[in-house]
């Protein structure tokens, strides 16, 4: 084929598409002239064929049928299809695989190629079972771990696939036996039974840990009365030449709060500020509402807090003669009942007052009619409280008491907001406001006028 | 046949392959996340972006302007249903929805051709869709005749051709853009463009020309 005819056409065709008319384009090849006419004739009625009016009506008609459509599906709901299993792996190798297809042809297949070889490269020479012998902070540890993954992924049973997390949970355990074996200073994460517990030492599945004050605990009280030998712990820290862990932090896996639901969703549920993940198998008692309080069963995952069970707060409140349900017949596993003979006292700032239960200090602490509170106490105030530790872990206030803060100035300082350590007006427009309260003759408030403080008023 | 088998027997044949610029990709990428969730702002943006494409690519192919706005509501209905069935586009929106009007067009041809005829030379005479009944007004139009032969001779082309013809004069797409979508180089598609005319004129012969 003649190339000079073809650029000599594509350069008249670029003229005559910015209005120059065919005859002059032509006459700018004559030696061409046979050959070009007619092509470019049959270009130009093949021109003549485009339309470039855009009917907008039926565009329009068109978008809104197309919208009814996606409500109609989004109320359906999405199909599950066969590949939906495994589209967390379908959806990036084709996005990888149309990639290739905006190369050229050649660079594509030549680059499809070199990463298929690089792969049966990496399965067939041996990588992966040499990984499977490594050890926290080895190069090929990563390798092992996401092998790990992506094996409990593809499973499809369940139960299959809950004994392989339970298998690769021991193989942490072994790990980290090793680590301490060949005195190496590592930062590890396990899952173990915690056996023993000591002030300073604690042993989880034989290993022994070192508790400090600068481990955190968390666990169903925020301190360590909730942790009894037999307790499934995860633990965070660093492994050292002198055989133990030091851990920076121990974690229940499964514990149980009470707390007030904030939000509901199909997908997690808010309660008390915290967020838990809803499974096929979370327990949910019928009828809870927002704005219900609950007993929370959680079990801590890597994916977050996921709910076993979410019940009724079914306790009684103000009426202190009324019998006490026991909770732990609606566990759905056995929790070991703290000393509720044992009285405790908490101090904190005075966060919320509910019907039924005040918030001091981040802890949830239920009033009934028994409890004996002093006058003038609102919301901001520095509180002790002492309580007792019901049979479902709840807190039941005794005695409620204000502490002047000109008495323990260093003690009871109230505490800053987030929001008041950026804007120091509005920290000190908390403490006035607290000031102004004081001077109320009320002895109570409503929860109605805790929870919507008028600062601006006063001042 | 479905629009991905249409698609493999294309591939299959090196004829269709569309592609984008890693720019583009990147945009169209967080236009299809935003597909994925039906989204109705995302769709009535894309409708609204890629419509007059989708609406040219037919218009130029097909007669008639009803027939395109079916075909162009028709495109973009497969691509709810395939983005609902978790098997829509993954990274070039623009060329899912070129490859697949092009595939409804050639559906629709198909149709017409395969339709029961007493003799094989009045199919097309037959056809309501490319023949004017004699009540319309433009039946007498020099214009329209010679459109609607042009358009049955584009038909007969190869699928490549077609379809080069179809982005270079329909959707007037630069060589470069025509290149990328068709996954060819600029040089390539000027040849294929080329005997795509040559063809054209071979089949029109002296009717039209």
């Amino acid at each position: 084929m003649n190339q000079r005819l073809i650029d000599a056409f594509e350069r008249c065709m670029e003229l005559m598409e910015a209005g120059v008319p065919l005859e002059d384009c032509i006459k700018k090849y004559p030696d061409l002239e046979p050959e070009l006419r007619e092509i470019l004739e049959t270009a130009e009625e093949v021109m003549n064929l485009r339309e470039e009016r855009v009917p907008i009506e039926p565009m329009n008609r068109n978008r809104i049928k197309l919208l009814s459509q996606a409500k109609f599906l989004v109320s359906n709901g999405r199909q599950n299809t066969s590949i939906s299993g495994v589209n967390w792996l379908v959806k990036p190798i084709r996005r990888i695989v149309d990639g290739f297809s905006s190369m050229s042809p050649l660079a594509g297949r030549l680059v499809l190629v070199v990463a298929i070889t690089g792969l049966l490269i990496l399965f067939s020479s041996g990588l992966v079972i040499t990984s499977a012998k490594s050890l926290p902070g080895d190069s090929l540890y990563p390798v092992k771990r996401v092998v790990e993954d992506i094996s409990v992924r593809l499973v499809p049973n369940r139960e299959v696939r809950s004994e392989y997390e339970i298998n690769y949970s021991q193989q942490r355990v072994v790990e980290v036996k090793r680590l301490i074996e060949l005195k190496r200073i590592q930062q590890i994460s396990f899952e173990g039974i915690l056996e023993s517990m000591s002030s300073t030492s604690w042993i989880v599945s034989d290993i022994p840990i070192s508790i400090t004050s600068d481990t955190t605990i968390v666990g169903e009280h925020g301190g360590t009365q909730s942790f009894l030998p037999g307790s499934e712990v995860e633990v965070e820290g660093i492994t050292n030449a002198q055989g133990w862990v030091a851990a920076t932090e121990i974690h229940l896996r499964e514990y149980k709060f009470i707390g007030m639901v904030d939000k509901i969703t199909a997908k997690y549920w808010q309660v008390s500020g915290i967020q838990l993940l809803i499974t096929s198998r979370t327990q949910i008692d019928v009828g809870i509402r927002e704005g219900d309080d609950v007993t929370v069963l959680v079990r801590s995952e890597d994916s977050g807090l996921h709910a076993l069970a979410i019940l009724h707060d079914v306790r009684p409140i103000t009426t202190p003669n009324m019998p006490q349900p026991n909770l732990s017949t609606l566990m759905p596993s056995e929790v070991p009942a703290p000393n509720t003979e044992e009285d405790h006292q908490v101090s904190g700032i005075l966060e919320q007052i509910s019907s039924n239960y005040w918030v001091v200090g981040g802890q949830i602490i239920y009033v009934i009619g028994d409890t004996h509170i002093s006058d003038g106490i609102n919301i901001g105030d520095s509180l002790s409280v002492n309580y007792k530790v019901e049979a479902n872990g709840s807190y039941t206030a005794i005695e409620i008491e204000k502490i002047d803060n000109d008495e323990h100035p260093d003690e009871y300082q109230p505490q800053a907001t987030p929001e008041s350590v950026d804007e120091g007006d509005s920290h000190e427009a908390a403490i006035v406001t607290t000031k102004v309260d004081d001077e109320t003759e009320e002895s109570t408030c409503t929860p109605e006028q805790q929870e919507t403080p008028e600062l601006t008023d006063d001042h | 046949m479905s629009d991905w088998q249409s698609l493999a027997t294309y591939n299959k044949i090196g004829l269709h392959r569309f592609g984008v610029s890693p720019r583009q990709m990147s945009v169209e990428s967080s236009e299809i996340d935003l597909l994925n969730t039906l989204d109705p702002q995302a769709i009535s943006a894309i409708h609204n972006r890629y419509y007059p494409e989708v609406y040219g690519f037919a218009r130029f192919r097909v007669s008639d302007e009803v027939t395109a706005e079916d075909i162009a509501a028709d495109v973009f209905m497969r691509l709810l249903e395939a983005v609902h069935n978790s098997r829509g586009p993954y990274s070039n929106l623009r060329g899912w929805l070129l490859r697949t009007t092009a595939n409804i067009v050639n559906d629709h041809f198909r149709r017409l051709y395969t339709r029961p005829k007493e003799d094989s030379s009045e199919v097309l005479e037959n056809s309501s869709d490319l023949y004017l009944s004699q009540s319309d007004p433009v039946v007498l139009s020099d214009l329209a005749e010679r459109n609607r032969l042009l358009q049955l001779a584009i038909d007969k082309l190869t699928d490549a051709q077609k379809l080069v013809i179809t982005l270079r004069f329909g959707n007037r797409f630069s060589l470069e853009e025509t290149a990328q979508l068709m996954g060819k180089k600029a040089n390539t598609i000027k040849a294929l463009q080329f005997r795509a005319l040559e063809a054209l004129r071979q089949k029109l012969g002296g009717d039209l020309l």
